[in-house]
């Protein structure tokens, strides 16, 4: 422990001024992020680089990589070596963060032990997907120049596909409200990966190891990443969900009134596929998180919904249970086979919202703590808008604001059902809008139906035609 | 005596090259070894391997009485390494460079150190990267010999360094002999005459001798025969000369050879044995540069 603070102490004295730079980006951004009225706060933006640069710094203080630095013949302990890196970067990346978002959370009047899950959650996630993996990467790369080409390379590695990809060309799945659990295998693979290599390193200066255990590492979270399959996030989420209602009421099908739209791309037709939820009782709400479907012509051929598609369907109207999918067909396909008849297949994935609470309070321009985090208010800019925001995390369930009794508005949002008490941001409030017309000092309910099921329901209509979905 | 440094059979080998091949050396307590070879011969690679720096690709070595590939905090506390290409903290200043290591050895001599920066006349207060290439080797021997260390190991010190600090710096190490193992490697064969106790020649990565200096002094000589008359060479010179004559030359009354293990009786037997009887055998003991060159010439005609 006497080496570690030796060693804190000598990197403290070598970066005093890439220290400052990150303490006076943290209180700029605080400044900005109180103040309101910009949003995207600039600070925020130049705060994480700055955080990053320390690290790299820091760690390359004492390069691991290569065979002619000093300190590998000193009598340096690899614990209090990797020790006093770790304190350093809680020094003065994580406790900066920590300050930055409890000075939001204070200023923003947010309570404060509802926040402290999210807080302490956020200097997780910025351990795992910030300090970890660069220092890892710092860690394996000798010299500041090479880490920096290198971050360039992962970065064009990460981001070039999307530019070259053909149109129309899907890369890996999209899961909705799931979405969380790719993120989650993500994380816990690069920061698992991180802490190995960060080890092997400190402890036995394994260079060529760590590189290769980085890169295998990091390919396998990527491949992960992009295509876990919806169904294994589906059966994560119920694992972990509690199951509070019995679904065996519920059924799932094709909608008997289809939308007849199509639309062309190049070579590509977009349908439209209506899907219906029957059997949804009184008081409950039904969203359907993603569907999956194929057509199969009696001749064996298959046409696969991509698993890109049918995600977070729209409900077609306040009243009923239909939803719209898009999916897309080869036009050659649509256009040789409109008219045969043709096996329609779908997996259909549910989640059912109930157990409503609710809280009225008056309508103010200052923003009011509501429940489970929420603050809402009215701001008059051109015209009037009712806005909710939640620190951290917004609610996992679905947000209405009742204005009156026939009234009742859904906060635009994308639901995720992730279990954690917050995302990686550094402004961890987040703001979202309802239609609807509030008045200041009116009454509004804010209600919170939290999921209470997660259900899968399968389907297969016999003897439809594309050309029910796709008359041009 | 025990051995400051031992290895066996110790072998490094990158991708295709053989960089050090079956070395095995014994270095006394106490001792002053110089390693000496040409470039590329793997001087440079054997200390790394000692020092734990590169992991042997087989064979093991002892350093202080811990395998060197186990070396850790407790034996590099008993150990000073100083390589004419090591990357310092540039940032430091002298004085704060000593100020920092200080804590890391229990056996840290303040008094001593100030010596050494008086002795080695290090401006305290500039930056690493503002001194010159002698100075810097003489700050990083000054840390290292500020806690007497059990063991030091030198790599190449002497390269690029002027007379006068190659001097001081020679100084500097002779001060710390005695209590101190010095392990050095070095082109510089003249300064290590002047005060290496051993050595070992290093050719292609393998040892080719490892001795006293004084051994090795005695049983090099360059020998010249003198022929009884002129034509006085046997009619057929031999195919094959003793292979322990390196650079034999002949002339119609003379011949001349480096003989590399004389004794002055059996040098003179195998003379007679050759050439029967001769007016003169001079035998000149040789400079430790002249050895090298010597075995180096022979080394690449072989």
């Amino acid at each position: 422990m006497k080496q570690a603070l030796h060693i804190f102490g000598k990197d403290v004295f070598y970066l005093w001024r890439e220290i400052l730079l990150v303490l006076a980006l943290a209180a700029l951004f605080v400044y900005v992020e109180t103040r309101g009225g910009i949003v995207d706060n600039p600070f925020g933006m130049l705060l994480i680089p700055a955080s990053c640069w320390l690290i790299a710094r820091l760690i390359q203080a004492e390069a691991l990589p290569g065979d002619k630095q000093y300190w590998v013949t000193r009598p340096y302990s690899w614990k209090s070596l990797l020790g006093s890196k770790l304190l350093f970067i809680a020094a003065f990346v994580s406790l900066p963060i920590l300050f930055v978002q409890l000075a939001i959370v204070i200023a923003s009047g947010f309570p404060f032990w509802n926040s402290l899950p999210g807080l302490l959650w956020t200097q997780v996630l910025f351990w795992f997907c910030m300090s970890l993996p660069l220092a890892a990467l710092s860690a394996t790369i000798a010299g500041i120049v090479p880490l920096i080409l290198t971050i360039f390379v992962l970065f064009v590695a990460t981001v070039g596909p999307l530019f070259v990809l053909p149109f129309g060309y899907d890369l890996g799945t999209l899961l909705g409200p799931f979405e969380w659990v790719k993120d989650a295998v993500l994380v816990f693979a690069v920061a698992a990966a991180a802490t190995l290599v960060l080890r092997a390193q400190y402890r036995m200066r394994a260079t060529l190891f760590s590189r290769i255990f980085l890169a295998a590492g990091g390919a396998v979270a990527a491949i992960a990443y992009i295509y876990l399959p919806l169904p294994l996030a589906f059966a994560v989420q119920s694992s972990i969900s509690q199951q509070r209602f019995d679904g065996s009421s519920l059924r799932a099908g094709l909608a008997e009134a289809p939308f007849r739209q199509s639309q062309y791309l190049q070579d590509l037709v977009r349908v439209r596929i209506p899907i219906s939820v029957d059997g949804v009782p009184p008081g409950i709400d039904v969203q359907t998180d993603a569907v999956r479907m194929q057509f199969q012509w009696p001749d064996g051929r298959v046409w696969k919904s991509s698993p890109r598609e049918m995600v977070g369907l729209q409900k077609r109207a306040v009243e009923g249970n239909v939803f719209d999918g898009v999916m897309v067909l080869s036009r050659a396909l649509s256009d040789a086979e409109r008219n045969r008849p043709v096996t329609l297949r779908g997996a259909v994935y549910l989640t059912l919202f109930g157990n409503a609470r609710s809280r009225t309070v008056a309508v103010k321009k200052k923003p009011v703590n509501v429940m489970d985090g929420i603050q809402c208010f009215m701001v008059t800019l051109p015209g009037t808008e009712f806005l909710c925001r939640s620190i951290f995390h917004w609610p996992s369930g679905v947000v209405s604001a009742k204005f009156s009794e026939n009234d009742l508005r859904r906060f635009r949002q994308a639901i995720s059902y992730s279990p954690f008490p917050a995302g990686l941001s550094l402004g961890p409030i987040e703001t979202h809008s309802t239609e609807g017309t509030p008045t200041l000092d009116r009454e509004v309910a804010i209600i919170i139906k939290e999921p209470i099921a997660h259900i899968r329901r399968d389907f297969e209509v016999h003897g439809v035609r594309i050309l029910d979905f796709a008359p041009l | 005596m025990s051995n400051a440094l031992f290895a066996a059979g110790l072998s490094k080998r990158f991708r295709q090259v053989d960089a050090v091949r079956e070395l095995t050396l014994e270095v006394p307590e106490g001792s002053i070894f110089a390693l000496v070879g040409t470039n590329g011969a793997g001087k440079t690679t054997t200390i790394k391997m000692l020092m734990n720096i590169l992991k042997p690709t087989s064979g093991h070595a002892t350093v202080l009485g811990t395998d060197s590939r186990r070396l850790g905090p407790h034996d590099f506390a008993r150990i000073g390494y100083v390589s004419e290409n090591q990357e310092m903290p540039d940032w430091m200043t002298v004085g704060y460079f000593l100020e920092y290591l200080k804590p890391f050895y229990r056996a840290w001599d303040g008094a001593r150190a100030a010596e050494l920066v008086d002795q080695f006349q290090l401006p305290r207060d500039r930056k690493l990267r503002h001194l010159s290439r002698g100075m810097r080797i003489k700050a990083a021997l000054a840390s290292s010999l500020a806690y007497r260390p059990r063991l030091l190991v030198l790599d190449e010190p002497f390269g690029g360094l002027d007379p006068l600090v190659r001097d001081e710096v020679i100084e500097g190490l002779l001060d710390s002999a005695g209590e101190t193992t010095i392990f050095i490697s070095s082109h510089d064969l003249a300064e290590i005459e002047s005060f290496a106790t051993h050595i070992g020649y290093l050719e292609s990565g393998r040892l080719q001798f490892s001795e006293e200096m004084a051994t090795l002094s005695a049983r090099f000589r360059e020998v010249e025969v003198t022929l009884d008359q002129p034509g006085g060479l046997p009619a057929a010179l031999p195919d094959r000369w003793p292979d322990h004559w390196l650079r034999p030359e002949a002339a119609p009354t003379m011949v001349r050879f480096i003989d590399s293990r004389f004794e002055n009786g059996r040098t003179q037997s195998e003379i007679r044995q050759l050439f029967g009887e001769v007016r003169e055998v001079t035998a000149y003991p040789m400079a430790l540069r002249a050895i090298f060159v010597a075995l180096a010439r022979h080394g690449a005609r072989s």
